[in-house]
């Protein structure tokens, strides 16, 4: 009777699992919101991409490789697969999920300054394009996707300002400035571009720090910072290419953090001590080398002293 | 006991794995017609000249062959020149027993020298002053010029031509060891290529070529060396009184020691160590502005402080507490009036050590091993030091029939040298940097160095046997 029991028991629940198993491929189709967001911003600047006239030859995304073959012309870019029309016809000028995305968290930025990165300034951009509130729900609820487009779109921009001071540079309408001005004008643009929302921005860097957010925003970091070295010249094949772009990392971090709590008038302090660092950074780079040399004069002195010493020892008596 | 012999065993494995890998391997069938020599010098400067001579001389190479290859053209002195040359040597009693031993010290007195018996030496910035001086006031040295040294040398070579071959003008452009084993058809001697294209073949080849010994370089031994920013300015002045004149002064100045080496009894040749804007100052300047340069340098106490002066006079009462004798009587240096024209010329200062001094088939001696500061006069002394060492081992090697190229008694000459040697480039060293500052501390503590060695007779007298070897 109990033996009848348990087996039945052992069933019920093997079969519980294959009903779950069943519907597993419903849920599937749904994958997790946080990487849709990420595709969706990874996405959006792909098809912003297309619309330069030159896509920058070195650039450390992954999608890269797909760039060097697409014309440089704008086309209407190829809509990703849709998981909303099942009939697999499209119809003329549909937009796309993620372009509505796009163009919901391009407008929610308007009212972060009077609500913040949250669902609410969601929720408020999607009301002013003429959609339903509802529409946030698409979004995360603490606002990271919000956060991930801004820094996406500002990135974006600071990519098309420094393509066109090379344009000018290039046609010798303006000087070419030396490296250390050159970063320092870029993370100064790049800053600058916070100022509308610095109110809530140390928040949003609290948010950008929580784990799932951790790989997409250290990757807009970091293909930022690779962006700023290839404008300023960098051509570098060896270690020196993950020493500059760690460094101008830090910088950037460092003087993002001090200018969260700046108040002197357009942010003087922020960018002393930006010019402060770059300096230092370059400074940094004479002395390793003046250290490198004196190491290589030291290891030297010490294998002929210790050679002198097994001489005067007379350990070198059994040779 | 285990632990040591495995230590050697490492060693030799180690010392063999990097001699062959350093060592160039060039396999050499030479032609059979090519001489085989002994011995091989290269270099004829002083201690090059005096190893092929001491060789010579020796009864144990009565049968060998030695070979001297220098590059410049042979100097002939036929009489000697009024004026002195301004390239002088301290010739130590040891060395100058080394060259007595192949009688060319004899040739050196029948032309000249002068003996000196005492060495004052004080400092710029105090009043510390040390005398050095033998019992008896024997000769504690003697200063040479270089001339005549190469000349009493070059006399001696001749004198023993059935065995000693010396090329002039041939400068050699290649040389190449064995390797670490025999290999059947190639040669197990070192073979020299000449500028002119021809070969040499010998059992040893002994590198006496100066301190960018090419050599040296050639066998791939490291050298630890460092230039001094300090260039030396020789001079021949004349003294404006005559006097006994056997006293060497040396003193020692915040930018450099400046020394005075009798000559003559109204002569005296000038090293001047400084820093090398002020000594290519001191060679361009007019003859009287030069004199006044040099007098002022011994005589002036303008780095003098009261500092330094009321505690130096506070160890020298104590040290009169404790040891009542009288203090040495302060001589002054004489005084200059005239510098030899065209007698001013400078040259680059620094330091060298060759970590090993041999190799198979291979021995450095004189400055391709060493380079030392003029400050104690024992570049050449050290250098003659080498040559007797050397010979000292190759002659008991030649009596035993052994291959003289062999590491068993090359090692025991490179371990008796580096250890003389190695501890006198240390402590001339330390006393050039010591001496080159004039900052109080510094100043304060070689003041009561001095002060103290001054006093202790028994170190007094190990430095200047020390020196003296």
């Amino acid at each position: 009777m109990a033996a009848a029991a348990a087996v039945t028991g052992v069933l019920g629940r093997a079969g519980w699992r294959l009903l779950q198993l069943r519907c597993l491929p419903v849920s599937r189709c749904h994958p997790p919101p946080v990487s849709r967001a990420f595709r969706a911003s990874a996405v959006r600047l792909r098809s912003s991409e297309e619309h330069k006239q030159q896509p920058p030859p070195s650039f450390s995304e992954q999608h890269s490789e797909t760039q060097g073959t697409e014309k440089p012309h704008a086309e209407p870019p190829r809509p990703p697969p849709r998981y909303t029309d099942q009939s697999g016809e499209e119809e003329e000028d549909y937009e796309s999920e993620e372009q509505l995305q796009h163009r919901i968290l391009t407008a929610a930025l308007e009212f972060v300054p009077a609500h913040g990165w949250t669902a609410e300034a969601i929720a408020q951009g999607a009301q002013s394009l003429g959609l339903s509130s509802a529409a946030a729900s698409m979004f995360e609820n603490n606002g990271s996707e919000l956060i991930l487009h801004f820094v996406t779109q500002c990135n974006t921009r600071l990519t098309h300002i420094l393509q066109e001071e090379q344009k000018l540079v290039q046609l010798g309408q303006a000087e070419k400035r030396k490296t250390d001005q050159f970063l320092r004008d870029a993370v100064e643009t790049r800053l600058r571009m916070l100022i509308p929302y610095i109110e809530h921005w140390p928040r949003a860097l609290s948010i950008l720090l929580l784990p799932q957010n951790i790989p997409p925003s250290l990757s807009l970091l970091t293909s930022m910072v690779d962006e700023m070295w290839h404008y300023a010249g960098d051509q570098s094949t060896d270690f020196n290419w993950y020493t500059r772009r760690a460094v101008l990392a830090g910088i950037y971090n460092t003087t993002e953090l001090v200018m969260m709590q700046d108040s002197s008038p357009d942010f003087e302090d922020t960018w002393r001590f930006l010019e402060n660092r770059i300096n230092d950074a370059m400074n940094m780079g004479h002395t390793a080398k003046q250290v490198k040399s004196t190491g290589e004069a030291l290891v030297q002195g010490l294998m002929g002293a210790a050679v002198t010493l097994k001489n005067l020892t007379g350990l070198n008596q059994r040779r | 006991m285990a632990v040591r012999l495995a230590v050697r065993g490492c060693g030799v494995l180690h010392a063999a794995a990097r001699r062959s890998s350093l060592v160039s391997c060039r396999r050499w069938s030479g032609n059979s017609a090519d001489t085989v020599y002994d011995v091989v010098v290269s270099g004829g400067g002083m201690v090059g000249a005096a190893m092929a001579c001491a060789l010579g001389h020796d009864i144990h190479f009565h049968d060998k062959k030695i070979l001297l290859l220098e590059a410049g053209p042979k100097k002939v002195l036929e009489k000697l020149p009024d004026t002195y040359s301004n390239r002088v040597s301290a010739v130590s009693p040891g060395s100058a027993t080394l060259l007595s031993s192949f009688g060319a010290w004899d040739h050196i007195c029948s032309l000249r020298y002068r003996a000196f018996r005492r060495m004052q030496v004080w400092d710029g910035c105090s009043e510390a002053l040390i005398m050095f001086d033998k019992d008896n006031l024997d000769d504690m040295g003697y200063i040479v010029e270089n001339d005549v040294i190469m000349h009493a040398l070059t006399e001696q070579l001749e004198a023993v031509s059935d065995r000693v071959t010396v090329l002039y003008r041939s400068k050699a452009v290649g040389y190449s060891w064995p390797g670490p084993f025999s290999v059947a058809d190639s040669s197990p001697w070192v073979h020299i290529t000449l500028g002119d294209g021809s070969n040499l073949q010998t059992t040893l080849l002994i590198g006496a070529d100066g301190h960018n010994s090419g050599v040296r370089q050639a066998a791939g031994i490291q050298n630890v060396s460092w230039n001094y920013d300090q260039s030396a300015v020789v001079a021949t002045l004349h003294l404006s009184e005559a006097t006994e004149n056997n006293v060497a002064w040396q003193r020692f100045l915040p930018s450099g020691p400046i020394a005075l080496l009798p000559l003559s009894d109204t002569l005296s040749s000038l090293v001047w160590s400084t820093s090398h804007d002020h000594a290519a100052q001191l060679v361009s300047m007019g003859e009287e502005e030069f004199v006044d340069a040099v007098n002022s340098a011994f005589w002036s106490d303008a780095n003098h402080s009261d500092f330094i002066g009321s505690a130096s006079g506070l160890l020298q009462y104590a040290l009169a507490l404790l040891k009542p004798t009288r203090a040495p009587a302060r001589q002054l240096p004489p005084s200059v009036a005239r510098v030899d024209a065209r007698s001013r010329v400078l040259f680059p200062l620094g330091l060298g050590h060759a970590a090993e001094y041999v190799r198979p088939r291979l021995a450095l001696v004189g400055d391709a091993a060493h380079r030392v500061h003029p400050l104690a006069g024992q570049g050449v002394n050290m250098g003659f030091g080498d040559v007797s060492s050397l010979l000292r081992h190759l002659s008991a090697a030649a009596f035993d029939g052994k291959d003289l190229g062999s590491l068993s008694h090359l090692t025991c000459y490179e371990t008796d040298r580096q250890r003389h040697n190695t501890a006198l480039l240390a402590a001339t060293d330390l006393l050039k940097r010591l001496y080159s500052t004039g900052a109080a501390p510094l100043v304060l503590l070689r003041t009561w160095g001095l002060q103290v060695t001054s006093a202790v007779s028994p170190l007094k007298e190990q430095i200047v046997a020390f020196a003296s070897k």
